[in-house]
């Protein structure tokens, strides 16, 4: 009787190991523009197990553009964005999007501009790198050109590139003369003739 | 800000698996809280940046994961003002805040 006890233990945890390791996990689709620091969170939920501890296969989809994410999540080809700002844009517009769960609650959108760039009305004429026209970043930089004195319409040309990794890309790459950015992308190029400018953070060159 | 959002028609449909989902990013939320010399080297090579760059960033990270998910209403006001402004809409055709966001999952699946 004795040696049923470890026996009968046994079988049960193989058992129980072997339901566990079989498990199916629901495939879970979260669209965003591109790793960042605030993507961290969701990183680890996946690296650790944290979403397969609930039973699920959370994949992250990259989509460069904003609006293109929230399209895709109405149309139902995703399940859940993280695109807290264009998405509270699109429920402002009366669409039914709602946000359930806030992992950072602040990201300070800087304008980042390239050296010979040294003021907002040097941006005259000039092109900047932003998410999706149809996004929260647009409307951020639009608003920063109005007060600054610019026409948002007439004096500058927005090019939706991506996510904050892209537009730093995009910058570095010459392609364009200023880009919104998020921390840490902009630690890097602090201290480098660092404008303050009126509505907003700051604007800093870049090498 | 970052964090989650979709269509109230699925959260709805599919209340288990969101919670689920919620759940699974406290976890990972908690780790990154938890874990602070393991996540600025993780952040170095994830956003190829240098040791302080990591730890500035990871700081800055910290001090605004809110408890429990959830912002102050003002938070989402404040965004809900300025694309309201943006869009140049009239205030009375700008949507209640309860069709902006909705805590409940998230109280649901931290209580």
């Amino acid at each position: 009787m004795k040696c049923c006890v470890p026996l009968t233990l046994f079988f049960l945890t193989t058992l129980l190991a072997t339901a566990g390791f079989c498990q199916k996990l629901r495939p879970v689709t979260l669209g965003l523009t591109g790793k960042s620091l605030t993507t961290l969170i969701f990183e680890m939920s996946i690296r650790r197990g944290h979403f397969k501890q609930q039973g699920l296969d959370v994949r992250l989809i990259t989509i460069r553009q904003s609006d293109v994410i929230i399209k895709a999540t109405m149309a139902g080809e995703l399940n859940f964005m993280s695109v807290i700002p264009t998405a509270i844009l699109a429920s402002v517009r009366g669409l039914p999007i709602r946000t359930i769960a806030v992992n950072v609650d602040n990201a300070p959108y800087v304008l980042v501009g390239r050296p010979q760039i040294k003021s907002m009305s040097d941006l005259k004429g000039k092109k900047i790198a932003v998410s999706s026209l149809g996004g929260m970043s647009t409307l951020v930089v639009r608003e920063i050109d109005a007060r600054s004195g610019l026409d948002p319409d007439r004096d500058v040309t927005y090019l939706a590139v991506g996510g904050s990794e892209t537009r730093s890309g995009a910058m570095g790459a010459g392609f364009v003369d200023a880009a919104l950015m998020t921390i840490p992308l902009n630690y890097a190029l602090s201290g480098k003739d660092i404008l303050v400018w009126p509505g907003a953070r700051i604007m800093c060159a870049i090498q | 800000m970052n964090g989650i959002s979709g269509s109230p028609d699925y959260f709805t449909a599919n209340r288990d698996l969101v919670l689920a989902v919620l759940r699974g990013m406290a976890g990972g939320a908690r780790d990154v809280k938890e874990r602070k010399p393991e996540m600025i080297t993780f952040l170095k090579g994830y956003l190829e940046v240098p040791e302080d760059e990591a730890v500035k960033s990871y700081e800055f990270l910290v001090s605004h994961m809110p408890d429990n998910m959830i912002v102050d209403d003002a938070v989402i006001k404040s965004a809900m003002e300025f694309a309201a402004s943006a869009l140049k809409l009239k205030p009375d055709a700008v949507p209640d805040i309860s069709k902006v966001r909705d805590w409940s999952y998230a109280r649901a699946a931290t209580k």
